[in-house]
């Protein structure tokens, strides 16, 4: 209610002088058509319908891909649905959508409190932007210093096996540590964690807190006033968490490959990475793409489906 | 509030103890690279025994380093700027009108955000290919751009929402103009919030390696460079560019803001 009497003013003050210039959101409007609409349909719509943009020899550099029959075709869906040669393929979106799920519920877990924490102003107060700012350099560093440090730490040589021989612990190097799905979990989590603590953190920042007194004083105890009060009011922010990890952890193909090892070294990014480069199988790639893409959508449909992007952005200010 | 003060009990615990694993969780890599960018020997053997400056002097001594970082100093440089300018204004547009189709305009603005980095850089590849474009420093600013902007355009508007409009108001009725407003009292005002966007994404830009290694063609950036270096294999060199980076990283988001903000509290 507080909200609608928000919006109201908004409303009334805008009508005073408002910027409704259209000017000023035409470049970038335009700049997203061209530069992401666009290319995003013409890999949907032109390559993963075409045939042919497969390697045939080095010409010159822009047409290397170029072979001689390039025509529409539904072959590569079909291909990529039914061919018994591409089922390991399938199972590896299934894999990767299985691993994405786990990651972002570990995120969860370690995020949520995190965020909780930060942002109740208790002792922490006069450090909490100290605090949560000290989450973003991490997420800033790129991927290749984040992947890297943990293959300084869990290397056969590295910090963790070395230090446990040295204290005579073990006698070997635990071999598990790089090179496998462990590594390839704990890098994924240490990329993704801080895109999770950011959402739940403004949400639950901008939390009313007298409800959670309420609640109280109506002889709630704690985990029923967390459970049916503050974690539904957070919901917002979880979902955006969600979102933010879930889609970009399916696209991941830097981690496998770089401490994967050979058990773990693919996952379905790495498909399409694949066609890409080495592979030279753009229709393919494509394709493989436009099932990430449509996995992406419908994860975000039902976000949007379940709360609206003004409720987790507007009330953030 | 003093039943909810006197929660110390295992929801409390759980708190303390997360936080602080995460943290440990979240800076233990960091650590490790920058003391090991000062040891001797190339693995990374747990007590460090001898000390030296050995990877900092081939860095130093590094021409391909100096040449992808300048590169990349660029691509930062013009990505921010540009996602800047148009963010900031599609920002104001969305906060400060009402219209059909706004949900879906902001949408599109945050789609970058969950885009997975990979489909995004194999769909701009495609499409410059199928224009005849070769891939060079113009086409990994465009790649940039579209994903520093989701950046931009949150803080911006968070800004934007907590604004308070009575401010324009007054200066309004004191007879300044539109722009006048624009110059003295929204932009001033806002300028925090768009120097923030504007240092999320150069950082972001100079550390990103997914798109630029579709679009970057021959203009290898700092790291598509430290791509190539771990898989040619020579990796205690990258303990050192990775401490630069972390210092810089470090830098630009805990101090340079408190320096900034203390400038336009002085104006």
């Amino acid at each position: 209610m507080n909200i609608e009497i928000k919006n109201k003013k908004k409303t009334q003050i805008s009508r005073i002088h408002s910027y409704s210039n259209y000017l000023y959101v035409l470049p970038t409007f335009i700049w997203l058509i061209i530069f992401f609409i666009i290319p995003i349909l013409v890999l949907v719509g032109w390559y993963s319908f075409h045939t042919g943009y497969v390697f045939l020899g080095a010409t010159n550099q822009t047409t290397s891909y170029r072979s001689s029959e390039i025509a529409w075709s539904l072959e590569n869906y079909k291909i990529f649905l039914f061919h018994q040669n591409y089922a390991p393929i399938r199972i590896l979106f299934l894999r990767t959508a299985m691993t994405s799920l786990i990651i972002v519920i570990i995120c969860f877990i370690l995020g949520y409190p995190v965020a909780y924490f930060l942002s109740s102003p208790r002792k922490i107060r006069r450090h909490q932007m100290t605090l949560i700012g000290f989450v973003l350099p991490p997420y800033l560093a790129g991927y290749i210093v984040r992947i890297y440090g943990w293959k300084v730490i869990l290397g056969n040589q590295g910090v963790i096996n070395t230090f446990l021989i040295y204290f005579r612990v073990i006698n070997k190097p635990l071999e598990f540590l790089l090179y496998g799905q462990f590594s390839v979990y704990l890098t994924l989590v240490y990329i993704y964690l801080p895109l999770m603590i950011f959402p739940i953190f403004i949400s639950l920042q901008s939390l009313n807190k007298s409800l959670l007194e309420a609640a109280d004083d109506l002889g709630a105890n704690p985990i029923k006033t967390f459970l049916r009060v503050t974690l539904p009011l957070s919901a917002p922010g979880v979902l955006a968490g969600f979102i933010l990890v879930f889609i970009p952890v399916t696209g991941a193909y830097l981690e496998p490959m770089l401490v994967g090892g050979k058990d773990y070294q693919v996952m379905f990014g790495s498909i399409i990475r694949f066609a890409f480069g080495l592979g030279f199988d753009w229709s393919m790639g494509s394709t493989a793409s436009v099932f990430l893409l449509i996995f992406a959508f419908i994860i975000t449909y039902l976000f949007i489906k379940f709360v609206g992007l003004q409720r987790i952005f507007g009330e953030a200010g | 509030m003093n039943q909810t003060r006197q929660r110390t009990d295992l929801g409390t615990v759980i708190q303390y103890v997360t936080t602080i694993i995460v943290y440990i969780f979240l800076y233990a890599p960091i650590v490790c690279i920058i003391a090991y960018s000062f040891s001797k020997n190339p693995m990374f053997i747990f007590p460090i025994k001898e000390w030296s400056f050995r990877w900092w002097i081939t860095l130093a001594n590094d021409y391909m380093l100096q040449y992808s970082t300048i590169n990349s100093l660029f691509l930062g440089f013009a990505t921010s700027l540009i996602s800047a300018i148009l963010g900031a204004a599609a920002a104001f547009y969305i906060v400060r009108t009402r219209f059909k189709g706004k949900d879906f305009l902001y949408m599109i603005l945050l789609l970058p955000l969950i885009l997975p980095p990979l489909v995004y850089g194999v769909s701009l590849l495609s499409f410059f290919s199928l224009l005849g474009w070769t891939m060079s420093m113009l086409t990994a600013i465009i790649g940039h751009v579209c994903f520093t902007l989701p950046f931009v355009v949150v803080v911006v508007s968070i800004s934007l929402y907590g604004f308070d409009r009575s401010l324009e108001e007054a200066a309004m009725d004191l007879g300044a103009d539109r722009f006048q407003v624009m110059r003295y009292i929204t932009l001033p005002l806002i300028s925090q919030a768009v120097m923030s966007g504007i240092l999320t994404s150069f950082i972001f830009s100079f550390n990103e390696l997914i798109i630029s290694m579709f679009l970057v063609g021959k203009n290898i950036t700092l790291p598509t460079y430290m791509w190539s270096m771990w898989m040619r294999g020579v990796t205690p060199e990258l303990n050192a560019i990775s401490t630069v980076i972390i210092m810089i990283v470090l830098f630009v988001t805990l101090i340079f803001p408190k320096i900034f903000k203390i400038k336009a509290f002085s104006n």
